[in-house]
């Protein structure tokens, strides 16, 4: 018995050992599936690059659209909750700690998962490698350009735009990227936006085609003073004849038909991808919205200018007036991101800045837009009326609360122009972001501190 | 020697009471006690120079008769020093001998649990310090690990806040760890047990007290694991220290019952003191005036002036009251006289109520301990529990309760309307924490369950193999009602009932080999091997029904019907494969050696590193042996011993993996499934690896009437485990990562002195005291950010101790302008607050943390006495921040009265105003932090004194001994923190902040302070 009993425990350390790998492997459960497994279907490639739009919607759902707009000049200053994000960011103060950061990492993500895309799409014959990467890279190219456009000066801060840009993220891998010049964040951003409207076919449903890509560049290049490049694309969308100004001046509650280049989709009230604009500026079910427009952009629409509904004077001619919002007062509805009279704008205003064309084309542009908003041609300009204030006003009107204005009022700024924006130049610290306290590695440099007081 | 007694008292234990010897004719009866006046049990009597003996029975008593003459007796007792006596008796006369015996100083082998086994404590030659149970079960604690706080140099116990059932924070030399848990590893009867702080997250302010569920009057010992050579044997799991609880067993031969019950009090030690409603309105309107405003002030919630001026409420007094605690504890034991089995059973019932209003703790136990030996060589033990811990809620901290009492519920509102419903209208039922503590019912309840069976065989004299099986269940419900009328409708009936639900259950198993390689005279070699299996599935699970008016617990109908929701079960597994061996080696028994290997797999390492390697060696010399010792009698005992090896911490999670989220999610985009990774993966994940080095020195003089021990340690932990928060342009917020390392050193001295030892009066003092210096070395690449806790006021900082306070200096108040002067890094004063100029300022960690005890007795009066200090280290007042900082809609405290008012005022607190840049702060004031609200951590407190009487023998017939007594606990606390109690263990966010920020107040209820009366009765 005492013989046999001391082989016992020899005997299982044995099989102990043997089973010894397998043992400490679990599986996962629910919906949760291991990396292998995932990247193992041609079906789960796609269902990656269709959670790439996911997040790209959800970001872009009024969430970065209200943090440029909060910069700009059309809002005026949100609740005063001493810890509210939007109070902190519209006064441009000193911040770290309880910052976009969110926002951020959210646009990145966008980025790392168009990256594990590329890198792991030709895993599987079946699929449409070139169109899928080329989807890829336009979601990567416009990230980082949303990110360069809140968290790096702009365009032309610096001649040479030698100036901080972002940190790119052109692979999966963990690391911790340092900011690159901004010019070479313009110059990966050009890259990939370019070469998707290479490759992209030139329908694609609801994702992003050619024409999704070239309405992308236009915006790039005007936001880059490129008004050659600006007013080449711009013209291929316009020339395309493939959309037209709606009928309809409500481009987000009303009909979306004709004039969407590019949307993010919204198929019920619970798939809501617009919702950060509604939840923030509706005014029909809510009589104190976050944001409300300032009194200067208030004052912009007369009358007679339909899109005059889409704010409010509350309280008139009493102490207590107030302004709010009707451009979002719908339940849900699709985001168009790249619309044709944005093109439009682009195009007239590159006119009238030697991008080519000419001046009476640049005020047959502006002529679409003012006879849709007023349903009349009463307003209109000629050759010799058309002023580049006059494009301005336009764009400022028609795409307001889109996040447009503060990129706009930058880029007149970095072309020359003497911008002040409630009272502190274009260029001070506190027009763009700060980074969030938790970017803080070796090497990597915040933006000043300071603000614009 | 020993062997031969046990054999004759295992012969003679079978007749107890009396045996008969030869023709008599005198009668000789005798009691046998030790110094104290217990019985003893089992002693052997007899004679030198004639036949004949006894053994006494269970009342230490005996009788012989014998025939008249001169007899030599002799009293022998395991551990006891022998005793003789000459008697001369004559014929027919009764003798009755009261014959007290003294135990052997010198030869006391004090035995320690040392993992997988137990050791002499002379012979070990790792740092162990134990606990008895019967200094646990003294003091009137809710959880265990509270009673060891003071009695073991090194080990810092934190008591939890003063909600009932909240966990305190245990820390063994220091704190090691970043992001994986800074906690000792809990063994209960070779079990490892679930350690989790975090199943219900913070939920009302209040993390899980694991350790809850142990009953502290099953407690035999408590040993504490403190250095290498002592915890490698635990590898990855060592490197925070191990505390290895042993559970009571049937000791005394026959029958031994025990009841102990206890009733007393709870209040809060110290409470700040509020502004009531005229001088609320009276700060906000001077606020209102400084910042420009004429009239007056727009109260908040447009509550009116006039209103405000008729209520006065006082929250404070209305969310704590003088609580109500009792207990009540049996055990039963009964030894089989052969030896061949043994049970002891205990069940105990323990009310804890709390000084806050509707919150208790109850706890019920059974336990249940057996051993047997059914055949020869063949042992079998058995542990086991179950436990019953029910915790009736209420929200508390930030959560609310007392919480809003202290902040958000300002004296202006009232706690009804005029027609008696609840005032809800000045920011909802958050801001009335009475009405809130009515209309949300909520327990938490766990069933947790504690068992080990280990069957041990003796193959020969020198071999002998165990097998051991342990599982540790849990089923923590937590339940909650939102009634109707919390959810506003207008039906109170029609709420909505939830619970979460999480059950974990660790199973652990090995086989172990002891084996004597040597047992010669002089060398002596024992080798232990085992192998060890450790695997832990837990679940969790979410449950809602609306148009409910009951818990869960109430209706578990719920559970059943159609219309509720259930929530996604999550399952995780994790398990750890382990090999391990101890090799322990004495030479003349003078001069020892241990090696200890430990190899640990787990699935929470990633693939990469799967396997780690924990070798650790001890040396140790008995001094006092030495023939020079001779020289100085006065040493019994000089003993130096020192080891050196590695311990590991494991990732609290399978961190490394990167978990992908499959297409049947119900995210969709455009109508299309959607696949994607929740996170980065990391398949180098390891353990963290502390290197311990420890040199300590042992001493006893005088027969052991004085006993000391110095210790110097220093660890030094690599690849420091840490859950980043990441860089945005990774994609994701956190990230697990190896990276830096720290050091933790420190010296630890304790002495105990018998200082008077005489029959009527004995006094004893311990006392002991720790140094640890804790220094952050390396980081990578990541910078003070990186890693934060609290309220984002700590950080680690490479040359820093962890988790220091990062804030910008607070220098005063200009007298001109009223307003806050900061310094910038370099030392200037500025009006404004910069994030570039934080310095690394305060520390988590005390300097120094201690106790002193004192037992005395007085004939039948025991009085004990125990202090705990605590030396530097600082508290940062983050509610103080906005109690005393931004006038807000936050009540304030009374020191906010020492504010500027006019120029030339000398005050603490710059002008009152509400808005931000007054005070130089950005617009989102409080996420900056100044000094002006750390404040020293430094305290001495009386944390418990005990008077007790043990009635004398004779008065109750039926009883062995009689206890009675009254303990006071916290009742005297000297400290310079002003808005609470100093002895802080809030509630945590997660394992991190745990680790780095226990010095952060917030909102955090004082501990109680409790007067108890107790009544001990043995028969």
């Amino acid at each position: 018995m005492n013989k046999y009993s001391f082989y016992i425990p020899i005997l299982t350390f044995l099989i102990f050992f043997t089973s010894c790998e397998k043992s400490l492997e679990f599986p996962l459960a629910g919906d949760q599936i291991d990396k292998e497994i995932a990247l193992n279907t041609p079906e789960n490639l796609i269902g990656l690059l269709n959670s790439t739009y996911d997040v790209f919607a959800n970001t872009m759902n009024g969430s970065v659209q209200n943090l440029n707009e909060l910069l700009s000049d059309n809002l005026s200053t949100p609740p005063t909750d001493a810890g509210s994000l939007y109070f902190t960011i519209y006064n441009r103060g000193t911040f770290s700690f309880r910052t976009a950061g969110g926002v951020l990492t959210d646009l990145y993500r966008i980025i790392y998962r168009s990256n594990l895309l590329i890198e792991n799409v030709d895993r599987f014959e079946s699929l449409d490698k070139t169109r899928m990467i080329a989807e890829a890279k336009f979601l990567r190219g416009w990230a980082h350009w949303e990110i360069a456009k809140l968290w790096a000066q702009p365009y032309g801060y610096t001649p040479d735009n030698s100036h901080l840009g972002i940190a790119i993220k052109n692979s999966s891998s963990y690391s911790v990227e340092l900011r690159a010049k901004l010019s070479e964040v313009y110059t990966f951003i050009l890259k990939d936006i370019s070469e998707a409207s290479n490759e992209l076919p030139d329908q694609n449903g609801f994702y992003a085609d050619k024409m999704a890509a070239n309405a992308l560049l236009a915006k790039i290049y005007f936001q880059m003073n490129d008004y050659v490049n600006a007013y080449k694309f711009a013209d291929v969308i316009i020339s395309s004849q493939k959309y037209q100004l709606s009928q309809d001046y409500q481009r987000f509650i009303g009909d979306q038909g004709s004039e969407t280049i590019f949307k993010t989709v919204s198929t019920s009230l619970p798939d809501n991808r617009g919702i950060l604009f509604g939840a923030n500026y509706r005014s029909d079910n809510n009589p104190n919205p976050q944001l409300k427009p300032s009194k200067e952009l208030v004052l912009l629409f007369d009358e007679n200018d339909q899109r005059s509904s889409w704010v409010e004077i509350v309280n008139k001619d009493m102490p207590t007036e107030f302004y709010v919002s009707h451009k979002f007062d719908k339940d849900f509805f699709s985001v168009p991101l790249l619309h044709y009279s944005d093109m439009l704008l682009i195009r007239a205003e590159c006119a009238m800045r030697n991008g080519g064309g000419s001046i009476s084309g640049a005020a047959d542009d502006l002529n679409e837009i003012l006879e849709r908003a007023y349903g009349n041609p009463d307003n209109n300009v000629s050759s010799t009326t058309i002023t580049l204030a006059k494009i301005r006003e336009e764009r400022r009107k028609e795409m307001c609360f889109e996040g447009d204005r503060v990129s706009d009022l930058k880029r007149r700024g970095a072309g020359g122009e003497n911008i002040v924006i409630r009272n502190a130049p274009w260029n001070c610290p506190g027009m763009v972001l700060q980074y969030p306290a938790t970017e803080n590695t070796i090497g990597f440099e915040f933006n000043q501190e300071g603000g614009c007081n | 020697m020993h062997k031969k007694l046990l054999k004759f008292f295992l012969f003679l234990g079978l007749h107890l009471s009396v045996i008969q010897t030869f023709g008599q004719s005198a009668n000789l009866n005798g009691k046998i006690t030790d110094q104290k006046g217990s019985p003893l049990i089992g002693a052997t009597i007899r004679f030198e120079n004639a036949a004949g003996g006894a053994i006494s029975d269970v009342d230490g008593k005996f009788s012989l008769k014998v025939r008249p003459g001169s007899y030599k007796l002799l009293v022998t007792y395991l551990g006891f020093e022998n005793y003789t006596q000459t008697i001369a008796i004559e014929d027919n006369e009764t003798k009755n001998l009261n014959i007290v015996i003294q135990p052997k100083e010198s030869t006391i082998k004090e035995v320690v649990a040392v993992g997988y086994g137990t050791s002499i404590k002379q012979d070990i030659t790792g740092s162990v310090a134990s606990v008895k149970g019967k200094e646990i079960a003294e003091l009137p604690t809710q959880s265990f690990e509270t009673a060891l706080q003071g009695k073991a140099a090194g080990v810092q116990v934190v008591s939890g806040s003063g909600i009932a059932g909240s966990p305190s924070i245990v820390r063994v030399r220091g704190v090691a760890s970043i992001s994986a848990g800074g906690d000792p590893l809990y063994i209960v009867d070779g079990v490892a047990i679930n350690q989790d702080y975090f199943s219900r997250g913070n939920a009302g302010a209040m993390n899980q007290n694991p350790l809850a569920t142990i009953n502290p009057m099953d407690i035999e010992t408590v040993d504490i694991l403190k250095d290498a050579a002592a915890t490698a044997i635990y590898g990855a799991r060592g490197a925070n220290g191990v505390i290895i609880i042993t559970t009571k067993k049937a000791k005394k031969p026959g029958w031994n019952f025990e009841f102990n019950t206890r009733v007393g009090t709870s209040k809060p030690t110290v409470l700040p003191q509020m502004l009531n409603n005229q001088e609320f309105l009276q700060l906000y309107q001077e606020a209102w005036e400084n910042d420009g405003n004429v009239g007056r002030a727009q109260l908040p919630y447009n509550v009116s002036w006039e209103d405000a001026e008729k209520t006065n409420t006082d929250w404070v007094n209305n969310t704590v009251h003088i609580g109500l605690k009792h207990m009540q504890s049996f055990s039963a034991g009964y030894k089989d006289t052969t030896h061949k089995w043994g049970a002891y059973l205990n069940l105990t019932n323990d009310d804890n109520g709390s000084y806050l209003i509707d919150n208790k703790y109850v706890r019920r136990s059974v336990r249940l301990n057996a051993d047997w030996e059914p055949i020869k060589d063949l042992k079998i033990d058995l542990n086991s529990s179950f436990v019953n811990g029910n915790n009736h809620r209420i929200s508390n901290g930030w959560n609310g309760g007392l919480g809003a009492a202290l902040s958000t519920a300002l004296p202006i509102y009232p706690i009804t309307n005029r027609d008696g419903s609840w005032s809800n209208q000045y920011g909802g039922f958050g801001n009335n924490p009475v009405a809130m503590r009515d209309l949300l019912r909520w327990n938490t309840l766990e069933e947790r369950s504690i068992n080990s069976l280990n069957l041990n065989y003796k193959i020969s004299d020198r071999l002998n193999i165990s097998a051991f099986y342990g599982f540790d269940y849990s089923n923590l419900k937590d339940d909650q009602l939102v009634t109707g009328t919390l959810l506003n409708n207008t039906d109170p009936e029609n709420g909505i009932s939830n619970r979460n639900q999480s059950v974990q259950n660790t199973q652990t198993s090995n086989l172990r080999l002891n084996y004597k390689l040597l047992d010669l005279k002089s060398h002596k070699l024992d080798v232990m091997a085992g192998i060890e299996r450790v695997y832990n599935k837990s679940t969790s699970q979410f449950f809602e029904i609306d148009s409910a008016n009951k818990q869960f617990r109430e209706n578990p109908e719920y559970l059943d019907q159609e219309r509720i929701r259930k929530g996604s079960e999550f399952v995780n597994y994790w398990a750890i494969n382990s090999a391990f061996t101890r090799l322990n080696y004495t030479l003349n028994e003078k001069y020892l050696a241990d090696l200890t290997i430990r190899s640990d797999g787990s699935s929470r390492f990633g693939p990469n590193n799967r396997y780690g390697f924990f070798p650790a060696l001890g040396g140790g010399w008995l001094i006092s042996k030495e023939d020079f010792m001779n020289v100085l009698p006065m040493v019994n005992l000089l003993k130096l011993k020192s080891g050196l090896g590695l311990t590991g911490n494991m990732p609290p999670s399978e961190n490394w993996r990167q978990i992908w989220i499959g297409g049947n999610n119900d995210i969709r985009y455009n109508g299309q499934p959607t696949v994607y990774p929740t996170n980065h993966e990391n398949p180098n994940l390891k353990w963290e690896t502390s290197t311990i080095f420890d040199l300590t020195l042992e001493a006893g003089l005088y027969k052991n009437r004085i006993t000391f021990e110095l210790a110097y340690y220093y660890k030094l932990t690599n690849d420091v485990l840490v859950n980043l928060a990441t860089p945005s342009s990774t994609g994701f917020g956190q990230h697990w990562v190896n990276t830096g390392s720290f050091s933790n050193s420190g010296v630890e001295f304790s002495f105990v002195t018998k200082n008077i030892v005489k029959k009527d009066f004995t006094w004893e003092t311990q006392f002991n005291i720790a140094r640890n210096y804790n220094k952050v070395r390396d980081l990578g690449i990541y910078l003070a950010d990186a890693v934060g806790g609290g309220t984002n006021d700590t950080r680690v900082i490479v040359g820093q101790p962890l988790g220091t306070n990062y804030l910008v200096k607070y220098h005063g108040v200009d007298p001109n302008s009223g307003r806050p002067i900061y310094l910038d890094k370099d030392g200037n004063q500025t009006n404004e607050w910069k994030n570039d100029n934080r310095v690394a300022v305060g520390s988590v960690l005390p300097k120094a943390i201690g106790g002193l005890s004192n037992n005395i007795r007085y004939k039948r009066f025991y009085l004990t006495t125990n202090f705990i200090y605590q030396l530097g280290g600082n508290i940062y007042n983050s509610s103080g921040k906005r109690q005393n900082g931004v006038v807000t809609d936050w009540n304030m405290t009374t020191d906010y009265f020492d504010r500027w008012q006019q120029p030339g005022d000398d005050a603490k607190y710059p002008q009152l105003s509400n808005q931000t840049n007054n005070f130089g702060l950005p617009p989102d004031p409080f996420q900056y932090n100044t000094t002006l609200f750390l404040e020293s951590a430094t305290y001495l407190r009386l944390r418990s004194v005990q008077l007790s009487y043990s009635l004398p023998e004779d008065w109750v017939k039926w009883a062995r001994r009689i206890e009675v007594g009254v303990s006071a606990f916290n009742y005297l606390t000297f400290s310079r923190f002003t808005n609470g109690d100093p002895e802080l263990a809030r509630d945590f966010e997660n394992i991190q902040d745990r680790n780095m920020s226990s010095n952060i107040f917030y909102l955090t209820p004082p501990q109680e302070k409790s007067l108890l009366f107790n009544l001990n009765i043995t028969f």
